[in-house]
């Protein structure tokens, strides 16, 4: 799994999950030596869109982010969430770092958060599609 | 036109705001919590987003609850705080091909080029106001048997490839790749580049921009006609930014957003009349009404060409924010400009009267 994807997986997982699982790992020591490189921010990420018709970019608006950084035992790591959860970007940001250095495989709770998040993404695109795929509609021409 | 600054009354203006805030929190009924204004109250909240060009769920939900459920004030309060916020990064530009669509509709095409999905809509329902509650039917679990071809999301071809395909369309594709325009930090202003134009009217009041678009069909102006919608789609689309360290693609979530492809019958002396041309409307959240009329709109002030005041009235008058605050502050105290058009009128009856 690339560092993008773990990235990825991180934004994308449960903030109460992941702050609870990096709290546990540094409360037993398996995270240490902790250094706020970029304190949480809360602002705004631009958002473009390639429209298809001119295939031109426009600016639809912006989106509410949150970003750290941090430095794991002298490895550096980041963050960016959607939203203003500032503990949740720390989290994300350090436990970027810690698998940057140790790898997935090096901290197997980690790699559970992160595989379980994919799994519920999928079945989240799964159940969704399920619904609404019952309203796919064929049109009938009258003569 | 000249103001003059009002002062005093601090007193009476405390009172004021506390009585919007004192019956509004402590109003006996329950407090309304955020994820029941995103999940019940879902089109509102991206109405919210769209017009103060912010994706933002709960603060949206919180701007209208603080507004007591007003729009417009609601909007006021998000771009005022996103105005706090610093901007941190820009987005991978998402092409808009990129659509994992919840709803598709072709009106212009009966076998467009994959599935028509109907979503979630009550379009082709009555719509009759419900006022006892009815039992929820949750269908979620259904088995329906279904084509294997449709267990998995179809490809995402879309009506102005089937006309490309078909030579029908005029292709104004661009070989290069210009910035576009930012409208919150440089006003934009005629002639504006279209990037301005698309960024102006997916932030627009829809309201405003829906009477831009029927003044164009029923009213004085005139600048649409035969219009045929070819897409009509709402979906999510990822948010995907650089990882500062590896410069690799990040995907941090997702918004929404309704996407509209409305189809033109060129008829102009210096046009292709071999071919169609087609407007593009893209916004934030589920809004149909919206992305209708700028597609509308898109292609009308293509045609157009800033011959009219078309560009104009859709760049600088379909703000909500701007033309709400410009209509509010006349609740302001004018005391000193009505106190002077009182004085000329009081001068020239004395010049017609004779007297000095």
């Amino acid at each position: 799994m690339s560092r993008e994807d773990i990235c990825s997986s991180l934004a994308n997982s449960d903030a109460v999950a992941l702050e609870t699982l990096i709290n546990s790992l540094i409360a037993r020591g398996t995270i240490a030596n902790i250094e706020m490189i970029r304190p949480p921010s809360t602002g705004t990420i631009q958002m473009q869109v390639r429209e298809p018709i001119c295939e031109e970019r426009f600016i639809v608006g912006d989106a509410l982010i949150t970003v750290a950084e941090v430095s794991v035992a002298g490895t550096l790591g980041w963050a960016m969430r959607l939203g203003g959860d500032a503990n949740a970007a720390v989290a994300a940001a350090v436990a970027d770092a810690h698998i940057a250095r140790v790898g997935l495989e090096g901290v197997p709770e980690l790699a559970e958060l992160i595989s379980y998040t994919q799994l519920e993404l999928d079945r989240t695109e799964q159940r969704e599609w399920a619904e609404i795929r019952e309203t796919i509609i064929d049109f009938e021409e009258l003569d | 036109m000249g103001y003059a600054a009002a002062r005093g009354g601090l007193n009476a203006i405390l009172t004021a705001e506390n009585l919007v805030r004192r019956l509004r929190d402590l109003d006996p009924s329950e407090r309304i919590e955020l994820d029941q204004f995103t999940g019940r109250l879902r089109l509102l909240v991206d109405r919210v987003m769209g017009e103060s060009g912010l994706w933002a769920p709960e603060l949206a939900a919180m701007a209208l609850r603080q507004g007591e459920g007003d729009l417009i004030e609601a909007v006021h309060l998000l771009r005022a705080y996103k105005s706090t916020l610093g901007r941190l990064d820009t987005a991978i530009p998402v092409h808009a091909n990129d659509i994992q669509l919840v709803r598709r509709v072709v009106p212009a095409f009966r076998e467009p080029g994959g599935p028509q999905i109907l979503g979630r809509s009550t379009d082709y329902t009555a719509r009759m106001l419900t006022t006892t509650d009815r039992d929820i039917v949750d269908a979620s679990d259904s088995t329906t048997t279904l084509d294997t071809a449709l267990k998995t999301r179809p490809s995402n071809s879309r009506m102005s490839d089937v006309l490309r395909d078909m030579d029908l369309l005029v292709d104004r594709r661009r070989t290069d790749d210009p910035e576009p325009f930012d409208i919150t930090r440089t006003p934009a202003k005629p002639p504006a580049p279209r990037s301005a134009l698309l960024s102006s009217m997916a932030r627009a009041e829809t309201g405003a921009l829906v009477n831009q678009w029927y003044r164009n069909i029923l009213g004085p102006d005139g600048y649409l006609h035969e219009v045929t919608l070819g897409e009509v789609r709402h979906g999510k689309l990822p948010i995907n930014v650089r990882h500062p360290m590896t410069g690799g693609s990040v995907n941090i979530g997702s918004f929404r957003a309704t996407e509209v492809e409305a189809i033109e019958d060129l008829n102009g002396s210096e046009e292709d009349r071999t071919r169609f041309d087609v407007g593009y409307g893209f916004c934030f959240g589920h809004n149909e009404r919206k992305a209708i009329a700028m597609a509308n709109l898109d292609i009308a002030c293509y045609r157009d060409g800033a011959k009219s005041g078309l560009e104009q009235s859709l760049l600088m008058t379909t703000d909500g924010l701007d033309s709400a605050g410009f209509l509010e502050h006349l609740k302001l105290p004018h005391y000193v400009t009505f106190r002077s058009m009182v004085e000329r009128k009081v001068a020239v009856r004395r010049v017609a009267d004779g007297k000095n």
